[in-house]
């Protein structure tokens, strides 16, 4: 019994000082008015989490800024980030974002499997969001669902219009990872090859978790294809073109975004691999201002930071132009916005909620570096 | 010309499936529960050869023993720490069974800590193809299928002509009777778990120089070594071997005929098909009351 009342002291105590803390928090950012809550939906641990670290250090510097020149109409932004943990976590995270801190919108999030199950609260509770990074197509379906980052299907047209018309390819065979992912990518690359005037010879989906592709790499092969669309994961990726290089298929083989990493071109397989990655610009006088920003100090600045900053900052330019923090007028306004971002020149959005322009870059492996194409 | 090619991708992803499925065998049917942590076994196997090859430069062939002779004493290791006090507990098979489920993710969850999520490779001059007429192989490929093709018959020699094989037999067959005639079978236990992790060893090896690194690996392994042993009669090991050869020419003539993504569900549905009506296997024997 002692020691129950001791745990149960102990709980009270922690309780108590918690609550303290989070109080001493809210009362140095609310001084002349309430402040206007962001929520962020962010990995901030799991596999994804030096990208959530950085998406905060950038949601921060946006909201130091905006607060060190008097906040919005005199009423500061105050940040309460939740970690999704790059998973379905998401939903009890925006849950509590929306019904716990009653935030007005919410930045993030990084990870499309966690995007998925939790944007859908956000879009029946009205909550306008700004995705960082998730770029499933499907993800911005909703009324309230904007984006920063280039959704997939982009890449899937980029990609079609570059071996179409700059590699002068008119049969390609496309083998593609069996998820929102990869099946967003082939599901516009397809029609848009064909489009072109194009023949998709042969198409075929690989399950993740698949390293043996010597039958699928016979049956490309005996397809006649002129070149080989491959949007998979490095992991199958790097198995894929090294039976490729095995059994002397001799086409380009044109990859998709996720092959930019050290992981896949330093590996003796990738060389003269194309990928096509949207391009995210960081440059060196913002990657400085995050490290001047407390707490991020070591921080090894990434791309996630400028994405974070300019969705922060177009959602305080359409509560700006709203002039109240109304859910439903500033998802119209986000529809006007337009500022000039620091990830890419111009940031507008078109009717589904992602960028109206994006730009890719074509890269190519050369001695284990990736080059500009 | 294509037909010949996929038979040869058989021969090589089923030479990996009964390295792994062999050891699965030998393991269940001396100790009788389920030990879905051979995976790993594999998995630390290829981590191990990368350590010891990429990061220490250590010689090839000193690395390979290397591995071996570690794999085979952490299969003994996941014995002594983790089986075995359960089995003095007296906890049934299914207790084991959850174990091994559980050491599976624990030592997955290690090889990430220490070794991080990214995947990893190994260049290897093995792999320079050599072109006939109807099919394509490289000298790896080769290795990896005549090595496997030695080692089971050595396996199979083992379990036949010797005498620690034919204590291994008498286990596997029966348990009490055994011990009644003198024969030690915890000695037994850890012999199969030594023997069954070196050939996860090897697996473990060629997977690393024929595909890539990842933590995750070893489930997706093991599922197919299952399967494997379930189609040829899981107390069989010739059987596994047989089951698991017969699951990768499965797996390739679906690929070809249906699709890649098809892989699994063509490994699962023949799982399911001999469970259903052959669940002893095609070598496996029925012990028990016979009608």
């Amino acid at each position: 019994m002692q020691k129950v009342k001791i745990f149960l002291a102990l709980f009270i105590l922690i309780v108590l000082i918690g609550a303290c803390s989070s109080q001493n928090n809210g009362n140095s950012n609310s001084q002349s008015s309430e402040p206007i809550k962001l929520g962020l939906l962010l990995p901030l641990t799991g596999e994804a989490a030096s990208w959530g670290q950085n998406s905060l250090a950038g949601a921060t510097l946006a909201a130091n800024e905006i607060n060190s020149q008097g906040g919005i109409g005199g009423r500061k932004i105050e940040l309460v980030a939740e970690d999704d943990k790059c998973s379905a976590d998401s939903v009890s995270a925006i849950q509590k974002l929306i019904n716990v801190d009653q935030v007005t919108g919410v930045i993030g999030p990084i990870c499309s499997a966690s995007g998925g199950p939790a944007l859908p609260i956000a879009e029946s509770n009205g909550v306008p969001v700004v995705i960082v990074a998730a770029s499933a197509p499907k993800l911005t379906e909703g009324e309230y669902i904007f984006r920063v980052y280039p959704s997939d299907s982009f890449q899937g047209k980029e990609a079609a219009n570059f071996i179409y018309n700059t590699l002068g390819k008119k049969k390609i065979a496309i083998v593609y990872v069996k998820n929102d992912w990869g099946e967003g990518i082939k599901n516009v690359f397809a029609p848009t090859f064909r489009q072109l005037g194009g023949e998709v010879i042969y198409e075929d989906g690989v399950l993740q978790t698949d390293k043996d592709f010597k039958t699928l790499i016979t049956k490309v092969k005996e397809s006649g294809a002129e070149a080989l669309y491959l949007p998979v994961y490095p992991a199958g990726g790097v198995s894929a073109l090294k039976q490729i290089k095995e059994m002397n298929l001799n086409i380009p083989v044109i990859g998709g975004d996720a092959f930019d990493g050290e992981e896949f071109f330093k590996s003796d397989y990738a060389e003269d691999t194309i990928y096509l990655v949207a391009r995210v610009n960081s440059p060196e006088d913002f990657k400085a201002k995050i490290k001047n920003v407390k707490g991020f100090e070591n921080l090894e600045v990434a791309i996630a930071a400028p994405l974070a900053y300019d969705a922060l900052r177009v959602m305080t330019e359409a509560i700006k132009n709203t002039g109240s923090t109304n859910k439903a007028g500033i998802k119209e306004a986000l529809k006007q916005t337009s500022i000039n971002g620091v990830s890419t020149s111009k940031i507008e959005f078109d009717s589904v909620g992602d960028l109206k322009q994006v730009a890719y870059d074509v890269k190519v492996v050369r001695s284990k570096k990736s080059v500009y194409r | 010309m294509a037909l010949i090619q996929i038979i040869v991708n058989s021969l090589i992803i089923g030479s990996l499936y009964a390295l792994v499925a062999c050891g699965f065998s030998l393991i269940y049917s001396t100790n009788k529960f389920m030990h879905f942590a051979h995976g790993i076994s594999v998995v630390i196997a290829s981590y191990l050869f990368y350590l010891s090859l990429n990061t220490l430069k250590i010689n090839f062939i000193i690395s390979i023993l290397l591995v071996l002779i570690l794999t085979g004493l952490f299969g003994i290791f996941m014995y002594k720490v983790f089986y075995g006090p359960l089995q003095k507990r007296k906890s049934s098979n299914i207790v084991l069974l959850i174990a091994s489920v559980g050491i599976l993710i624990l030592f997955e969850n290690m090889i990430m800590l220490v070794f991080g999520t990214t995947v990893k490779t190994i260049n290897s001059d093995l792999t320079k193809s050599i072109e006939f007429s109807s099919f394509i192989i490289t000298p790896l490929q080769i290795i990896i299928i005549v090595t496997s093709l030695i080692l089971l018959l050595l396996l199979y020699l083992l379990m036949k002509k010797t005498k620690i094989g034919r204590n291994m037999r008498a286990v596997s067959d029966n348990k009490e009777l055994a011990s009644i005639i003198g024969i030690d079978y915890k000695k037994v236990s850890y012999y199969s778990f030594f023997i069954g992790s070196l050939l996860a060893g090897i697996a473990g090896i060629f997977i690393a120089l024929e595909q890539t690194l990842e933590p995750t690996i070893g489930t997706n392994l093991i599922v197919k070594g299952f399967t494997g042993s379930i189609i040829g009669g899981i107390t069989s090991v010739p059987g596994s071997i047989l089951g698991s050869y017969i699951l990768g020419i499965a797996e390739n003539f679906g690929i070809w005929y249906l699709s890649s993504g098809y892989k699994d569900a063509i490994a699962f549905t023949l799982l399911f098909l001999f469970l259903l009506f052959k669940p002893h296997g095609i070598l496996g024997i029925n012990k028990g009351i016979k009608k």
